[in-house]
């Protein structure tokens, strides 16, 4: 048995070697009309890189080709070319120019200070206020003031630290100013995002644009001189509002992508958000001291509106003359004749003695 | 001895001293004080009342619910927040290991420790924007409840900038506020966190033996 | 003084990744961080190429440039090394590199970064050489041994080479006169420019 087995099987073997090899023979051969396409032979060893030339190749990799790499976060990318480019925009225009824009803000606003003075009441105080500002408005606004200095000033220590403060205080000492700095942004960062959101909700009624606006920017805001009316909110606080809300929308989205670098593996998102976020951070600072001037020394009776929420009568006259008319239906004697602005009321106000 | 020993070494625990016996001698004075001889047969249980009073003022009232929604919301969120920090942070169950207790307990994640913070801070610069700008409070508040947001606040500032676990210094100065801190608390309104039960626990016995419904 | 510089020679190297294993076993870098990663082009394909990359210590090292803190210096080696105690874990150092030599833990908030961690050129740090402190943050500094980083050292094909940029830079000129043929000192045009055109 076993031995019929073994012959059958060493027999059937052969017959497959000889018909493979027969088979191959034959399909191995070229036919006669066959024609050799091939022509470039390799020469040496020169083209070891495949189809590619040798300056090709290397050329995409400076311009940030990728490989393989089983290790490293970086993976495999090995030339980054863009990163020279996020180097020269933070250090020669961003570092550069933030400081030179704050101190000139700064530098402006002393000016006007000196030449035009305090914005004073041209009536004198009445002595009757009227609700301007309700307790959520109030709560929300110093909300979002005391995030917006903590992380503006650890901000302003990352970005110019290096330049304005570390050559004062030495390496060391600035070092735990950054850390600290940096901790601190990273925890308030997200609290912004609260802040923005619920102060969007309270303040945006009557902060749309609208025909009177435009004849308060022809009469330069009555800050030269003269009187613009306005509604609840004029054109400048109305810029104001806008700004905050679509800058700080841009600055909390680059801001998460920052906040969670393992959100993205993208560099150059990772780049570019920094950019954009320190441009638009550096502007609302810089609308800021401007806001916190014309607020508190810039103008009497500016800041009761968000102290206790009443402003004074006079303040309402001289200052939103259609809010006034709107909220009491009473003329206000400083408003021009024949404007028909038409302000909008947001809330139930009224006129309280005091 | 560099400033970070002697500020999370004797200084802090003369302050947790100052801490303990003067809470513990206020408590005291206040339970000796008593309660009015009610000369009225009561009509329920003065006990259930000092529990129940206690428990119903964790829950807002409906009528005032409405006008004080921001700070109930932000009162409950800083002080969830601040709790969590204090007892579930890993660098305070570090402390209170090596300096206090000598065991630990599991301790928060850093995302949730950050999450909680964030919790407290905001609670915290709620109420405090409160106390300014709602007239009501602004009257009745005086310099003490302001130095003690203020010193609260620091010490969560001083140690959420310290995050980093890098500098001593940024330790000892979050320490050096802990410290003034624990010596201010027994002398201030900080006091409430351990007066509040009794002061609930007063009126809802008050309340229990008249037989009200809180 | 020397210039330190690494060189790779893409025709030598064999992906083996012994300088990565090197690399963490000398200087026991944690968990999560490879000071140096060996890049593989072309894989599976004709011209299939490896290259082992890590801090190519530049010449005007982009991370110096932007670094927040200043924590950066560069030995009279031309070796660049970094200040750990100065360091907060910003990142910028990883968005500025060209070759994505910084390495960060996650031990910040929500897991973002911290201290960053690179190759030293085995070159150690700012504290006392050979101290505990030192090794403890920046590994073993063999260069204050006298000798040269243990990747290039012990790699089989001495396709990575690591030394004085004169030196270094003949040797791969005689392999290239040689061979016929090179594929130019990689990384060299941005790490040190001026000196060799890749």
């Amino acid at each position: 048995m076993m031995l019929h087995r073994l012959i059958a099987a060493i027999f059937f073997i052969a017959l497959m070697l000889v018909s493979v090899t027969t088979i191959n023979a034959q399909s191995v051969r070229p036919p006669g009309n066959a024609v050799n396409q091939s022509t470039d032979e390799q020469i040496g060893t020169s083209n070891t890189l495949g189809p590619d030339s040798q300056s090709k190749y290397w050329h995409d990799l400076r311009q940030g080709k990728s490989g393989l790499s089983t290790t490293g976060r970086s993976g495999g990318l090995l030339i980054q070319a863009q990163g020279e480019q996020w180097r020269l925009i933070r250090k020669n225009y961003i570092i550069k120019y933030s400081g030179w824009v704050l101190a000139a803000v700064l530098v402006i606003l002393v000016l006007f200070f000196l030449i035009r003075g305090k914005i004073r009441l041209k009536g004198g105080r009445s002595g009757q206020t009227i609700s301007r500002f309700s307790l959520p408005h109030r709560t929300a606004h110093w909300f979002m003031a005391s995030i917006f200095i903590m992380l503006g000033l650890s901000g302003l220590i990352l970005l110019l630290g290096r330049t304005a403060l570390a050559p004062l205080i030495g390496k060391n000492v600035y070092s735990i100013f950054a850390s600290a700095a940096m901790q601190g942004h990273n925890l308030f960062g997200p609290l912004f995002i609260v802040a923005l959101v619920w102060m969007y909700y309270l303040f945006v009624p009557g902060n749309f644009f609208k025909m009177v606006d435009l004849k308060w920017i022809l009469k330069g805001g009555g800050l030269i001189g003269g009187h613009a009316s306005a509604g609840h909110y004029n054109f400048g606080e109305k810029v104001w509002f806008w700004a905050v809300a679509i800058v700080g929308l841009l600055i909390s989205i680059t801001g998460i992508i920052l906040e969670f670098p393992w959100l993205s593996a993208n560099l150059q998102l990772l780049q570019i958000s920094t950019i954009v976020h320190a441009i638009g951070a550096v502007g609302l600072i810089a609308f800021a001291l401007g806001h916190i001037y014309i607020g508190t020394i810039g103008m009497e009776g500016a800041l009761d509106s968000m102290t206790t929420g009443d402003v004074d009568v006079n303040w309402a006259k001289e200052h939103h003359d259609l809010w006034y008319e709107e909220v009491t239906g009473e003329k206000s004697a400083t408003h021009d004749q024949g404007e028909t602005g038409h302000a909008q009321v947001y809330s139930q106000d009224k006129i309280t003695g005091v | 001895m560099s400033f970070l020993q002697i500020v999370e070494g004797p200084l802090f625990y003369i302050a947790a001293a100052i801490f303990l016996i003067g809470a513990i001698w206020r408590v005291i004075g206040i339970i000796k004080i008593g309660h009015k001889r009610d000369l009225a047969p009561p009509k329920g249980s003065g006990k259930v009342g000092f529990v129940a009073g206690n428990l119903r003022h964790f829950l807002p009232r409906k009528i005032f619910a409405k006008r004080t929604w921001v700070h109930i919301i932000a009162g409950y969120s800083f002080h969830f927040g601040l709790f969590a920090l204090l007892l579930f942070a890993a660098p305070h169950i570090d402390f209170a290991r090596d300096r206090i207790l000598g065991f630990d307990w599991p301790a928060l994640p850093r995302w949730g420790f950050i999450i909680a913070a964030q919790f407290a801070f905001a609670g915290l610069i709620m109420l405090w924007v409160r106390r300014f700008s709602d007239p009501v409070m602004r009257l009745i508040s005086d310099w003490d409840d302001h130095i003690g947001s203020w010193l609260t606040f620091l010490v969560m500032l001083t140690g959420c900038l310290a995050l980093q676990e890098s500098h001593n210094a940024l330790k000892a100065i979050h320490m050096l506020f802990v410290d003034v801190w624990l010596i201010y608390f027994p002398f201030s309104r900080l006091m409430h966190a351990g007066t509040f039960f009794l002061s609930r626990g007063y009126t809802g016995a008050t309340y229990g033996r008249k037989g009200m419904t809180l | 003084m020397a210039r330190m510089k690494f060189l790779c020679d893409a025709e030598r190297c064999i992906e083996c990744n012994a300088c990565v294993t090197a690399c963490k076993n000398e200087h026991e870098v944690p968990w999560g961080i490879n000071r140096r990663r060996v890049v593989t082009l072309s894989d599976g394909k004709p011209g299939e190429r490896s290259i082992s990359v890590a801090c190519m210590h530049c010449s005007d090292a982009p991370c110096m440039a932007v670094c927040p803190v200043d924590c950066f210096y560069q030995t009279p080696d031309g070796v660049v090394l970094h200040n750990k105690d100065l360091c907060i874990g910003c990142g910028y150092c990883f968005f500025a590199c060209p070759f994505g030599a910084p390495q960060y833990p996650q031990a910040g908030n929500f897991g973002s970064r911290g201290k960053m961690d690179k190759c030293t050129f085995c070159a150690g740090g700012p504290d006392a050489d050979h101290s505990a402190e030192e090794f403890k943050k920046y590994g073993r500094n063999r260069m204050a041994e006298g000798k040269l980083p243990i990747c290039a050292e012990m790699c089989s094909t001495k396709a990575l080479l690591a030394g004085d940029g004169n030196i270094v830079s003949n040797i791969y000129r005689e392999r290239v006169v040689g061979r016929g043929f090179g594929s130019g000192a990689w990384g060299w045009g941005r790490a040190y420019p001026g000196s060799v055109s890749n």
